[in-house]
């Protein structure tokens, strides 16, 4: 019971990560068309910042929305400035992603360093609770609640507001939405910096979790490739349930044929690959 | 060594191990194991990780609550996550955790922080080396780094160049000369190496002290006590040579998990 | 209303469009024909901004409008029913019509287009997708309306229509009509071009090779046979 009830926590939880790290890349896919190769970026930049500004105010809560936040506002620069400069040209601006990419990796090796940091947090994401006999750590409670949060907010903007609709008009055919009169170009740049803001998001989240370092961006990637890959490109609920599955997938193969451990992310992608080619919730 | 002192001075009969999943960690945990179950232990349980492991979660959780402590070959950043994991699950209240040396390395001490106080490692340097040579070998990495950590890379490969400094002293600078100078590489032996004496078998092999180490904190910083000394350990630990060399490499099923 | 002067546009190094020029009047119908390939679609797309045109100029009541961005041109009063319809799969008709609602003090409101088109006030909550063929039209042509444009492109509206359809766009149209839009209609049927439109030209090759009043092509069986092949 315990086993059960201990593995499914923890596949909870992870899920809850690799939610915040696929969300956004699948949110910028969506409007943009693009493989964001920065994604990985974003997210290392997003942890850096994060224990820095830990280490200055001794405030999570305030790191992580302040760093979530510069991330973002990074990436709105991003999108102006560069992608915008090559738009309608998809390979290259996914080129551009994957300079960018290699520009930070090195800008961040440049500033931080090349130890390990891990972000600490207040002192009860050390310890954890007792709940009906089980043990559950409150870092971990901590990733679902903002996790769960983020995605009932989102869901609810881009499903129930008309601005939400907006976003998915323009996910189906940015052309015709912006006959509409509606500013598509501003959609896509606020709809990339909220991409990033979830990257960031999970970066300071993520380094609290499993520590920051570098090459950690091209590390992670894969795994935010492989939630947008099973949800379906650009869909955001797909991304949830994704990572849902995947997380408890690669929980209990783990747990249970630890000799499979390579395969319990990215054996689930080949088989919705090959039956659905556009993932889970994907549009054709 | 590990298995010798995880047995006769950690009091253990049944252990868990934790490794990464290629050589090294096949490596170090075969060894632990040979010497651990020869004396009378049990391993009964090898996990296996990838890596790049990202989340220890599923590992930690399953480990065997019977067992008396827990044997880590994990390093780099992911010793980050499987410490912290083992501190956030409780396990390190529990029981001991005995490392492969570089889990709990000078340079991932801040970043592992309080989660890894009382975790034990042999390796055969330490930062708290409590010898002239490495207090002042330390002193001037800090000055040239300006970092409060000194890592067990520039320990070890600065005893290395020491080494080779030595053997080109003694031939006189005619390293031209290669038969003569590796010839006398070989002899060479460093008494006094920030790790302590250091010589090398006729397999090439380094011969070395190890050091057992425990994660404290003192002051505002962590360090790596050591509280454990097996002088001059080689690679065969107590074996005849010839016969160990027979032995078929260590791989995930070598030695077999006869407790599992 | 609308002058297209002497535009070239081309998709990448082909040049489509060579030198088109055209004027549409306030209220006026003006209908384009031609081959598949004649540049039709091309001359919407200039004049939306899809694919501006590289040289000559469009001016919308005699403000340039050439270069500027579609958004800002459908601001000005412009829109397009495109060709294929371009629905969107993931929004139902309610949020289809709401999202490009421009209110303006006797436009067009969701409740008048329910009027125009009865169908879909009953599918308001279905996915845009799921509707069928005639009812995607309307649909298309209600979002549309709902930005309130002085000028609609229409890209052949008709197409894949059935016969009781095809009656109801032209109805449609001949209302918008009388209510003072003007109209670029774009047709591969000739007959609905001729029966709405109040002057027609025939492109050819990216040129326009022929023009008059419907009337006129509806009598000149040489010009037909060498353009439309009718």
């Amino acid at each position: 019971m315990e086993f059960w009830v201990n593995q499914t926590f923890n596949g909870i939880s992870y899920a809850a990560l690799l939610f915040l790290l696929g969300g956004g890349l699948t949110l910028i896919f969506g409007v943009m068309k693009i493989v964001n190769i920065a994604h990985g970026s974003f997210y290392l930049v997003g942890g850096y910042l994060g224990v820095a500004l830990f280490a200055a105010t001794g405030n999570f809560y305030l790191a992580l929305v302040g760093s979530a936040l510069a991330v973002a506002a990074g990436g709105v620069v991003l999108e102006r400035v560069f992608l915008r400069a090559v738009e309608g040209d998809d390979l290259r601006q996914m080129l551009l992603t994957m300079g960018i990419a290699l520009f930070v990796q090195d800008a961040c090796l440049l500033v931080w360093g090349g130890d390990p940091f891990s972000l600490r947090g207040p002192a009860y994401f050390a310890q954890s609770v007792k709940l009906g006999g089980f043990t559950f750590p409150i870092l971990r409670l901590f990733m679902i609640a903002a996790a769960g949060v983020l995605f009932v907010v989102l869901w609810w903007f881009e499903e129930k507001t008309r601005a939400g609709a907006m976003v998915r008009a323009a996910i189906d055919n940015a052309e015709m939405t912006e006959a509409l009169g509606i500013n598509v170009p501003i959609l896509k740049m606020a709809v990339f910096g909220l991409g990033a803001f979830l990257a960031g998001v999970a970066g300071v989240v993520g380094s609290a979790f499993m520590g920051i370092y570098p090459g950690l961006d091209f590390e992670i990637l894969p795994y935010a490739f492989v939630v947008v890959i099973v949800g379906g490109m650009g869909s955001l609920s797909g991304a949830f349930v994704a990572a849902l599955v995947l997380g408890l997938l690669d929980n209990f193969g783990k747990a249970l044929f630890p000799e499979i451990s390579y395969f319990t992310l990215f054996a689930p992608m080949a088989i919705v690959l090959a039956f659905r080619p556009t993932g889970l919730f994907g549009r054709a | 060594m590990a298995g010798d002192y995880a047995y006769r001075k950690l009091g253990w009969r049944k252990v868990s191990v934790i490794a990464f999943d290629y050589g090294w960690g096949h490596e170090v945990a075969g060894g632990f194991q040979r010497v651990f179950e020869e004396l009378g232990g049990q391993v009964i349980q090898k996990i296996w990780a990838p890596v790049n492991t990202a989340d220890f979660g599923p590992y930690v959780a399953s480990l065997k609550p019977e067992a008396d402590g827990v044997l880590d070959v994990v390093t780099g950043a992911a010793s980050i996550r499987l410490i912290g994991e083992l501190r956030k699950a409780g396990v390190l209240d529990k029981k001991k955790v005995l490392a492969a040396g570089t889990a709990t390395d000078e340079t991932l001490l801040t970043a592992l922080g309080d989660s890894a106080l009382g975790v034990l490692g042999f390796l055969s340097w330490s930062q708290v080396l409590d010898t002239p040579e490495n207090k002042r070998f330390v002193q001037r990495i800090k000055q040239m780094t300006k970092k409060d950590y000194v890592g067990f890379s520039a320990a070890i490969n600065y005893g290395a160049a020491m080494w080779i400094a030595e053997a080109i002293r003694q031939v006189g600078g005619d390293v031209e000369n290669k038969d003569k100078f590796f010839q006398t590489l070989r002899a060479t032996e460093i008494k006094s190496s920030p790790r302590g004496p250091i010589k090398i078998d006729k397999y090439g092999h380094i011969v070395q002290n190890i050091y057992i180490r425990r994660v404290d904190k003192v002051g505002n910083l962590y360090q790596n006590t050591v509280i454990d000394t097996y002088p001059s350990v080689g690679q065969f630990w107590k074996y005849n040579p010839e016969e160990y060399l027979k032995q078929p490499i260590y791989s995930r099923d070598n030695p077999p998990c006869k407790y599992c | 209303m609308l002058r297209v002067d002497d535009i070239h546009t081309y998709y990448g190094d082909s040049h489509i469009l060579q030198g088109v020029s055209l004027e549409i009047p306030r209220a006026a119908i003006v209908g384009i024909l031609g081959r598949n390939g004649a540049g039709k679609t091309t001359l919407v797309r200039s004049v939306m901004g899809f694919t501006p045109a590289r040289r000559g100029r469009i001016l919308l009541d005699e403000a340039e409008i050439t270069r500027l961005r579609p958004y800002r041109i459908a601001r000005l009063g412009v829109c397009v029913v495109s060709q294929g319809r371009q629905i969107f799969p993931s929004l139902d008709v309610a949020e289809t019509l709401a999202i490009g609602a421009r209110p303006n003090p006797d436009g067009w409101t969701v409740e008048k287009v329910y009027d125009l088109f009865p169908p879909l006030r009953e599918r308001a909550r279905h996915p845009a997708g799921r509707l069928s063929g005639g009812e995607q039209q309307m649909l298309a042509i209600g979002r549309s309306l709902m930005t309130n444009p002085s000028l609609l492109l229409l890209d052949e509206p008709t197409e894949g229509l059935s016969p009781l359809y095809i009656e109801a766009v032209g109805h449609v149209i001949r209302k918008l009509q009388q209510s003072g839009m003007s109209m670029l209609l774009v047709e591969q049927r000739l007959r609905f071009a001729l029966l709405y439109s109040d002057y027609v030209h025939i492109m050819s090759r990216g040129k326009i090779v022929h023009s008059s009043s419907p009337q006129e092509l509806g009598r000149d069986a040489d010009v037909r046979a060498r353009y439309l092949g009718v």
